[in-house]
């Protein structure tokens, strides 16, 4: 019934997939499709045509590139449950089930663009770029600052969401997620951390409208790191730094709590990994 | 499983972990479930429904509907030929929007069209003009509010004092709680396929739980006599009570009746979480009063059930949760007052445990209330005040079968502690680690009627026939996965020596069996079954003595072998070649009486269920991890130890469901979590270890001694969970779901203590029950002339 859409394109290169982008700015990209067709049952989307990126072998993958890890848009969720980095291995470990893991990419997790996604903080975290492609070029920017809403980005028309690039690091990196029960959950709120040469920094998940990082929450996180802070402290900072929504799933009151509790353990847990803390 | 005596018997026979006939087709996804269902020509039906949860409709045009390409039928309340309303006891609610709408997802016009997306878009043209009416969602205001329907806003109020009420002892604790809206949330949403038949009727294959209650309510409608109202059970995905009501099954008789052609209705997730009933959400207040020893003195509860807009099992609902507020107890004075009302939120009816869940999270809260207060075990409290056979219940029932409270106290304390690493709170989302997490284990208790109640019929037929060692069984017992598949066929096995047994798929072809629900189904159809195998046996044996001249007193079957004084005389299969034998037998259980009548019982059985559950709560997040959850309970006889640990597995998770995250949530009347996403059931990562016992009693009146086990596990399992987690955290939480805000923020007030001087029952208090409402004076006791029971 879905399928029955009046276009659905389905390019096996790069070119094919970027050039049917250009022709049908209005068809949905779809990679995995796991946002996408439950937003089409729910009928909170409608399509005039689809542009399926599955065939694209080009988009799937991770290599390294100078320091980069690199990681096309494409590649599956499961496979980043491996990953070198643990702030991404921990965020792909807990998205959704199995099944859900298998066919939801990274570029789609990306490109959602919903506060309580999981790779979000960890992207902001670790200071993540992104390549955003057309059929005329490349460009890199920064994540952070590509959500500018729920659900909307930085993308422009024509644009595909080629790769995401991590630092290769050799310090810490971690995320954790809190929801109400214990698999299979949105996040109620969640946290990722980098730590490295000393420094830490945070990044937030459903703590605002966007994925939400502060110099005020990174400075007092790089104090409890060494010391020179208490995690009360920290706390506060992150309390009143972020601006978390109040739903039926849990009150705002909560969500600021929550968040300053994972803040507090993932930068002890940085602690202890860098044989700082107890 | 331990503790369990299993009685030996032919291969296959009672006691045996006989396989269900249907387990390989569901492990492989090849079962047939009811939006499997397909014929030729079929048509697609679909349900237009209020936004709103209450308002006047000004009018429905369908013209442009009906104008589509492609749409043969657009039905609205004019098109009803037969009777208007339906109910399941009282008849209150509307086929299709009469004149006003009193729920978010009330029917309004159904569509029949030759596919989905035809249907949908038909549906959508059908234009209503709705004027919005101020919606009435608080149930307290709903008692004193106008009436949103003719028939009042109260289902049934109940009231009634036992002994002396105000004798005190040393101290009282109080407390309300408060208990969400849980959905049944069963896999397979609502679906059937409805066919015109040849003499003018209609013919039915559903996914229900109530074959001949369908059938009476869709002749209802349709103005055909039952013979043409034809119902057969189609595969279920999971049930609990939420397909007791009628949803889909008039509204695709309707279509099929007005096309001509076969007509299917599946619903979407969202409707069904719109459609079928939900439990029932409430407030419970309660007061105990105890000596210094830990003995009830007294117990004072007032409950006040939302039924939403329409009656369902609203009136029955609420007379289970006031008088099991005592729980498993001795209580000798008491005063026990509720109400069950109308508003605007979505309608409630049966749902596994009927009421009882209510009660047992708030009676066992009080229980640890008291033992905290007192400074006793919590265990040891309970043994105090365990029932015993020959104690009267504050409504006035003797318990004159066994009653083993105490012996499933004793068995679950013999059950050892975990020990083993357990799985962290917070689960994959890794957020306990560098957290502080604490275990606590709470105990709990629960009392469950079983059978039907008050005067409702609870019986079945069964026939069965019998050729070469194959039987044949036939009832209308809606098979909703709960085992009554294999059941039949033990007993056809045990009683009849059967060596192949087929059971037929329901239908209305054969007299009622009643609705799958209230733990009943072994105990009547299963009756049935046994009554009629005897029967059949003694034909065949009848047979078998006049080919052998011998006297048929002396032949027996065992083993399913034919004996003569206990000698073997050649198989069964072989006894009386070519010939068939066939009997039909019905079992209704001793009649019941409402509440505070001078003729005896109210309720058929008891169940009774303790749990231990052992958790760890990362008490800064308020997330927990159940570790295990220890059960020992009154089964009677064990039938099929396999099925039987699925009932308590599945009925702990439900529980601890409720317990944890289960919660529709409504908002202004509107259901906001309608979907799997957001309306979060237990997974299997959140599933505890469950080590299950038991206590096998056989039940008195009941063959084999069998009794109903289904709903006593998730009773518990609500109140065992809850007293975990205030174990580990010391918070009252006197609200369930219990959300993480209510651990981490503190949220929820604890019980009132106060210190009493003692004050013994006034002896010439009459013992009780003195109900201070006739019963039959309230709306929706019984009061609808052959109206259907509830559970
Ligand atoms: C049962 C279930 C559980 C889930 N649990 C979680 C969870 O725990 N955590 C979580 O974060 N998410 C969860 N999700 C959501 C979803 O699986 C993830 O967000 C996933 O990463 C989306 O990837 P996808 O490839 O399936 O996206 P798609 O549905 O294919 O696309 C999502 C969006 O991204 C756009 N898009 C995709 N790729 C590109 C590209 N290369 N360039 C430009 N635009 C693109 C699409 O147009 C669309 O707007 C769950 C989903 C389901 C169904």
């Amino acid at each position: 019934m879905l399928l029955e859409a009046p276009r659905f394109a389905l390019p096996e290169t790069l070119g094919e997939a970027l050039a049917a982008r250009a022709e049908r700015p209005e068809a949905v990209v779809v990679a995995g499709g796991t946002e996408v067709m439950p937003d089409l049952l729910w009928r909170n989307r409608t399509a005039a045509g689809f542009l399926s990126l599955r065939r694209v072998a080009a988009l799937r993958g991770t290599a390294t590139d100078g320091g980069e890890l690199v990681i096309g848009a494409g590649t599956p969720v499961a496979a980043l449950t491996t990953a070198p980095d643990g702030g991404l291995r921990a965020a792909a470990s807990s998205l959704g089930t199995p099944l859900v893991r298998t066919e939801a990419t990274i570029g789609g997790n990306v490109v959602s663009a919903l506060p309580y996604r999981n790779l979000l903080p960890t992207l902001l975290a670790s200071g993540a770029t992104l390549e955003l492609t057309s059929a005329t070029g490349t460009r890199v920017v920064p994540f952070d600052g590509f959500v500018t809403a729920p659900g909307v980005t930085g993308l422009r028309e024509g644009e595909l969401l080629t790769a995401v690039r991590l630092p290769v690091h050799v310090g810490f990196a971690d995320y954790a997620k809190v929801g109400r029960r214990n698999a299979q959950f949105v996040a109620t709120v969640s946290a990722a951390v980098v730590s490295r040469d000393g420094v830490a920094r945070l990044a937030f998940g459903n703590a605002g409208p966007t994925p939400l990082r502060s110099d005020a929450v990174d400075t007092a996180a790089t104090a409890l790191l060494d010391g020179r802070a208490t995690p009360a402290d920290l706390r506060a900072t992150v309390a009143a730094a972020v601006d978390p929504p109040e739903d039926t799933v849990a009150s705002a009151e909560y969500r600021r709590h929550a968040l300053g509790v994972l803040a507090v353990r993932l930068v002890t847990r940085a602690a202890v990994d860098a044989g700082l803390g107890s | 499983m331990r503790g369990a005596k299993v009685a030996t018997s032919a291969p296959g026979g009672i006691g045996a972990s006989v396989r269900r006939p249907d387990g390989p087709a569901k492990v492989r996804g090849e079962f047939s479930y009811a939006g499997d269902l397909t014929a030729e020509g079929m048509l697609i039906g679909v349900t237009l429904r209020s936004p709103h949860p209450h308002a006047r409709i000004l009018s429905v045009d369908t013209t442009a509907a009906r104008a589509m390409d492609g749409v043969h039928a657009v039905l609205t309340v004019d098109d009803v030929p037969g009777d208007r309303h339906f109910g399941l006891v009282l008849r209150d609610e509307p086929v299709l929007a009469d004149g006003v709408v009193r729920y978010a997802g009330e029917p309004v016009a159904v569509v029949a069209a030759v596919d989905a997306a035809t249907a949908r878009r038909a549906a959508r043209a059908v234009e209503v003009v709705y004027e919005v009416l101020p919606a009435l969602t608080d149930p307290q205001l709903a008692l004193t509010a106008a009436s949103v329907h003719p028939d009042g806003n109260v289902y049934r109020h109940v009231s009634y004092s036992c002994g002396d009420p105000d004798a005190r002892g040393v101290v009282t604790v109080e407390n309300t709680y408060r208990i969400g809206m849980q959905d049944p949330a069963f896999l397979a949403p609502e679906a059937g396929l409805a066919r015109p038949t040849p003499d003018g009727g209609v013919a039915i294959e559903v996914a229900t739980q109530w074959l001949h209650s369908d059938q009476k309510q869709i002749g209802w409608a349709t103005g055909l006599p039952p013979e043409k109202v034809h119902v057969s059970l189609a595969g279920v995905g999971g049930a609990f009570g939420g397909r007791e009501d009628v949803t889909l099954q008039t509204h695709a008789c309707l279509l099929a009746l007005a096309t001509g052609r076969p007509v299917k209705i599946e619903y979407t997730r969202e409707e069904s979480f719109l459609a079928h009933r939900q439990r029932h959400p409430g407030t419970i207040w309660l007061r105990h009063s105890a000596d210094a020893d830990g003995r009830i003195v007294s117990v004072e509860g007032r409950v006040l059930l939302d039924g939403g807009a329409y009656a369902s099992t609203s009136p029955v609902v609420i007379t289970n949760t006031v008088t099991l507020l005592q729980g498993p107890y001795r209580v000798d004075n008491g005063r026990f007052e509720g109400w069950s009302v109308r508003t605007n939120n979505p309608s409630c009816g049966a749902m596994r445990g009927f009421g009882v869940p209510q009660a047992a999270f708030a009676h066992e809260a009080q229980l640890d209330a008291l033992a905290a207060a007192l400074d006793l075990d919590p265990v040891e409290i309970r043994l105090t005040n365990a029932l015993q056979r020959g104690d009267v219940a504050t409504f006035g029932q003797r318990f004159d079968a066994p009653t083993p409270v105490r012996e499933v106290i004793e068995g679950l304390r013999a059950v050892p502690l975990p020990t083993g690493p357990a799985k962290a709170p917070g689960g994959v989302g890794r957020s306990a680690e560098g957290g502080t997490v604490r275990r606590g284990v709470g105990w709990a208790v629960s009392i469950k009627n079983l059978a039907f109640s008050e005067g409702h019929v609870d019986e079945s037929t069964a026939e069965v026939s019998l050729r070469d060692g194959h039987a044949t069984v036939h009832t209308a017992c809606a098979e909703v996965g709960q085992g009554f598949v294999t059941v039949a066929e033990q007993v056809a096995r045990t009683v009849l020596g059967a060596t192949t047994v087929d059971v037929v798929q329901p239908d209305t072809l054969v007299a009622s069996a009643g609705s799958t629900s209230a733990s009943r189904q072994t105990m009547a159809s299963g009756t049935a079954v046994h009554r009629a195998c005897l029967a059949v046996r003694d034909r065949m044996l009848g047979r078998v003595a006049r080919a052998h001249g011998l006297d048929a007193a002396t032949l027996t079957v065992a083993d399913g072998v034919v004996c003569a004084a206990g000698r073997p005389l050649g198989p069964v299969a072989t006894a009386a070649p070519g010939q068939t034998f066939r009997a039909t037998e019905h079992f209704q259980h001793p009649a019941t009486h409402p509440l505070g009548s001078p003729e005896g019982g109210m309720y058929v059985a008891f169940g009774f269920s303790a749990q231990r559950a052992v958790v760890d709560v990362d008490v800064e997040l308020g997330l927990v991890s159940v570790v295990q959850i220890a059960s020992c309970q009154d089964v009677g006889t064990v039938v099929n130890p396999t099925q039987l640990l699925g009932q308590i597995e599945g009925g702990i998770v439900q529980g601890m469901g409720l317990a944890l995250m289960e919660e529709v949530v409504v908002a202004d009347g509107l259901i906001t979590n309608p979907d799997l996403q957001d309306y979060l059931i237990p997974t299997i990562v959140d599933a505890p270890e469950i080590v299950s016992t038991y206590v096998t009693d056989p039940e008195p009146g009941m063959p084999h001694g069998w009794k109903g086990v289904g709903e006593p596990p998730l009773v518990t399992a609500v109140p065992v969970v809850a007293a975990a987690v205030r174990a580990a955290t010391g918070l009252p939480l006197p609200a369930v779901p219990i959300k993480p805000e209510h651990i981490a923020l503190g949220i929820g007030a604890a019980p009132t203590v106060t210190w009493t001087t003692p004050r013994p029952a006034d002896p010439d208090r009459p013992r009780g029950p003195v109900v201070d409402e006739e019963p039959h004076d309230a709306p929706g006791t019984m009061a609808e002339e052959g109206a259907p029971p509830g559970p």
